[in-house]
């Protein structure tokens, strides 16, 4: 999936149960693709914030953003450019062996903040955290076949500037 | 004081004097207290369903939302369709079911189902109460969002044991808030001056008019407008009524089977003005051919709604009487007679009255729709109400009656649901009893809710219940015929005498196959003081025309089969 048709929209929302079925059945039904949710407080009490992702066309966006907007509980949402952003992401990632390892700590072209926590036997458990772009560079640098025995992603959070 | 108290106490705050419910294990304690508040009518259809679309035709002739109470488990799940139903036709209903009691909630206990997790993409919100404190607050809540901005059902889940629990005070909130609801703001003049300059200077403009009309109570802003501006209107099937069709600028129905020259003219039009509908696929045809050489101002209370299915030049979000006034206030007079002529030219060839035996493959004496549908009006003085069904009949009773009020024709339109036209017809009836309600449907949808006749019989309820009876689920019959060789799968009905189980229900009933017995019969439903049962015979094979072959653009709307 290219950068291009990937949308940021960040939800804020009344903390109360149901809200992220809402929001995530509400996209399946309209056929919009998801690529990554995250929820989480704000520093405003009972006010969660989501972040989503979607891997869509601009031209899509407009519909699906008034339609989440009546949710009873989103009380604001905004399609973001990511320039007006900032975001970050994790990823636990345990890698086969230590050249791999080193080589994802000791690049020197994407800007992320890598370390070890921990090692299984010869296997490194890393811990990555960057922006979204430059997190997918260095996944993308790796063969998850041959280099790769775990990942878990957080999927991107965002902050509006 | 009990929560059964509360709920009922509740209600009459919001002034609800009808229920349409039905009991179950999960309701016995709230209904045990129904003695105690003679205020409140409770009325008991013969499936859920039937109570869902009594409240909800029940919400289209009083403006207040309908409220509709089942059981938990297979009592919630029959609330579904009609939900659905009020859902896609922007009707305010507040449905209350009972849920298993709380400590058995999530256990898959007897009768127990996530009705929250099922109504909830057919609903503008909703509730499960834990604590019965926080019912009075939820009810306001609830009535609060079914009828204001786009009216739509919220549904309220309530365990039953919150029935039982005991309660000191009764304090029913003053105030509302619901920091992530959204109302339109002041209709932005910008957009007003941005939509008088496109009518200023469009040469062939159109007007159509859906449910929002209605909804918003609009009819005498529109109508200003069309006269002032001389705007040739049309509606949808929901907006029949928002102005009325004597007017000599109501072009008609539009869509599917709206008329002819009603798609010729939006087909050919260069501005298309449209207030309080959808764009649905059912009036625009073929959407890629939709206002291709038109500009589009589109009004309507829900911003998801503009720009959805077409492009929009100029958009107005809020309430279609508030944009119609301030519309009006700009004084623009024109006339368009050129225009005008042209669709009168468009109508005199393809007038209903002309393309009537079009419709019909063979010379019969068998009684036409058509014709029953116009006696009534005739007989009537063109002021019955309209509950129909779904298929040809609907369409026969929207094109052949002449609607001149707002809510004189209850139609299932978003949804399509047959069945529809009985459960209506009672709660149409209820809510305004001196409406002459009249139930118009085919054999099919008869049968998908014939069981309320019992409720029509129960309350000697006034209504004049007329069966189209062609032995076939005509509409499919006919999408069979033209589109798929007449190979009439499943379509055939084998009935009983309808009459005959109208007659079991002790509703006064006939079968009528004469042009001269329609006549009478008619005539003796016109003066009948209970309810009265006519079922037609009419041609098995008779067709709806105009129509427009699915997948064609409006201009290609056909008139001959
Ligand atoms: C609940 C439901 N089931 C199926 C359909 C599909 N359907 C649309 S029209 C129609 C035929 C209706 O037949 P009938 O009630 O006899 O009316 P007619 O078209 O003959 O007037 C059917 C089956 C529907 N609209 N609603």
């Amino acid at each position: 999936m290219s950068v291009e048709n990937q949308q940021i929209v960040i939800i804020k929302a009344e903390n109360k149960p149901g809200v992220l079925s809402k929001i995530s059945s509400l996209c399946r039904r309209r056929r919009y693709n998801i690529k990554s949710l995250t929820a989480g407080t704000t520093h405003i009490k009972n006010i969660s914030q989501v972040t989503l992702i979607f891997s869509e066309n601009e031209d899509r966006m407009e519909n699906i953003v008034n339609q989440i907007d009546k949710i009873v509980e989103v009380v604001s949402i905004k399609l973001v450019e990511s320039k007006d952003i900032i975001d970050k992401e994790l990823v636990l990632l345990v890698v086969k062996d230590d050249k791999i390892a080193d080589k994802i700590l000791k690049n020197g072209i994407h800007n992320v903040s890598a370390r070890v926590i921990n090692t299984v036997g010869k296997c490194f458990v890393l811990e990555i955290v960057g922006e979204g772009r430059e997190v997918d560079h260095i996944l993308g640098d790796l063969d998850f076949e041959k280099d790769v025995v775990k990942m878990a992603r957080s999927g991107l959070v965002a902050l509006e500037l | 004081m009990t929560g059964a108290d509360i709920l009922f106490k509740s209600l009459i705050k919001e002034k609800v004097d009808t229920i349409f419910g039905y009991p179950g294990g999960a309701t016995i304690p709230l209904h045990d207290k129904l003695k105690d508040y003679p205020q409140i009518r409770h009325i008991l259809p013969r499936n859920e369903q039937g109570a869902a679309m009594a409240a909800d035709a029940y919400f289209r002739v009083t403006g207040r939302p309908g409220v509709c109470l089942s059981t938990s488990g297979p009592g919630a799940t029959n609330l579904l369709t009609g939900i659905a139903n009020a859902y896609m036709d922007s009707v305010g209903m507040v449905a209350i079911t009972c849920q298993v009691a709380s400590p058995f909630v999530g256990t898959d206990a007897f009768q127990e189902v996530d009705i929250i997790g099922m109504t909830q993409p057919i609903v503008k919100h909703s509730y499960f109460v834990d604590n019965i404190n926080d019912l009075p607050r939820i009810i306001k809540e609830a009535f609060y969002l079914a009828s204001t901005g786009r009216p739509r059902p919220v549904h309220i889940d309530i365990p039953v044991d919150l029935f039982k629990t005991e309660v000191n005070k009764f304090n029913y909130p003053k105030k509302i808030s619901l920091s992530g609801y959204k109302l339109p703001k002041k209709i932005s003049s910008k957009q007003i001056n941005k939509a008088c300059s496109l009518i200023r200077k469009s040469a062939r403009p159109v007007i159509l008019a859906g449910h929002g009309v209605i909804i918003s109570r609009a009819s005498e802003e529109l109508k200003k407008l069309v006269e002032s501006v001389q705007i040739p209107t049309m509606t949808t099937l929901l907006g029949i009524g928002a102005i009325s069709e004597k007017h000599s600028l109501n072009f008609g129905m539009l869509g599917m089977h709206g008329m002819a020259w009603a798609n010729y003219a939006v087909h050919n039009a260069d501005l298309i003005i449209g207030i309080g509908i959808r764009f649905d696929d059912r009036i625009t045809g073929k959407i890629e051919e939709f206002a291709r050489e038109a500009n589009v101002i589109h009004i309507d209370i829900d911003s998801a709604e503009i720009g959805k299915n077409t492009l929009v030049d100029v958009p107005i979000l809020g309430d279609c009487k508030e944009a119609l006034e301030k519309i009006n206030k700009k004084n623009i007079k024109k006339s368009h007679k050129e225009w005008i002529g042209k669709i009168r030219q468009w109508k005199s060839k393809t007038d209903l009255n002309l393309i009537k035996t079009e419709v019909r493959l063979k010379k019969s004496k068998t009684l036409m729709a058509q014709d029953i549908i116009e006696e009534i009006d005739r007989q009537t003085k063109g002021k019955a109400t309209i509950v129909n069904d779904v298929g040809q009949n609907q369409m026969w009773s929207a094109q052949h009656f002449k609607y001149t009020k707002p809510g004189q024709l209850l139609s299932s339109g978003g949804l399509g649901c047959m069945g529809y036209s009985l459960p209506a017809s009672i709660g149409a009836k209820f809510g305004d009893p001196k409406a002459d309600v009249w139930a118009i449907m085919g054999d099919g949808g008869l049968q998908m809710n014939i069981q309320e006749l019992g409720t029509i019989m129960e309350h000697k309820l006034p209504i004049k219940i007329i069966v189209l009876n062609n032995g076939y689920l005509g509409m499919v019959r006919q999408w069979q015929e033209l589109f798929f060789d007449k190979n009439y799968a499943t379509t055939k009905l084998t009935n009983p005498k309808f009459y005959k189980v109208a007659k079991a229900y002790e509703i006064e009933s006939y079968r009528i196959r004469t042009f001269k017995d329609m006549k009478e019969k008619i005539s003796r439903a016109v003066k009948a003081n209970g309810p009265i049962f006519l079922e037609f015979i009419i041609g098995s094979e008779d067709n709806v025309l105009p129509m427009l072959p699915p997948g064609n653009k409006l201009g290609d709307t056909i008139v001959k089969r």
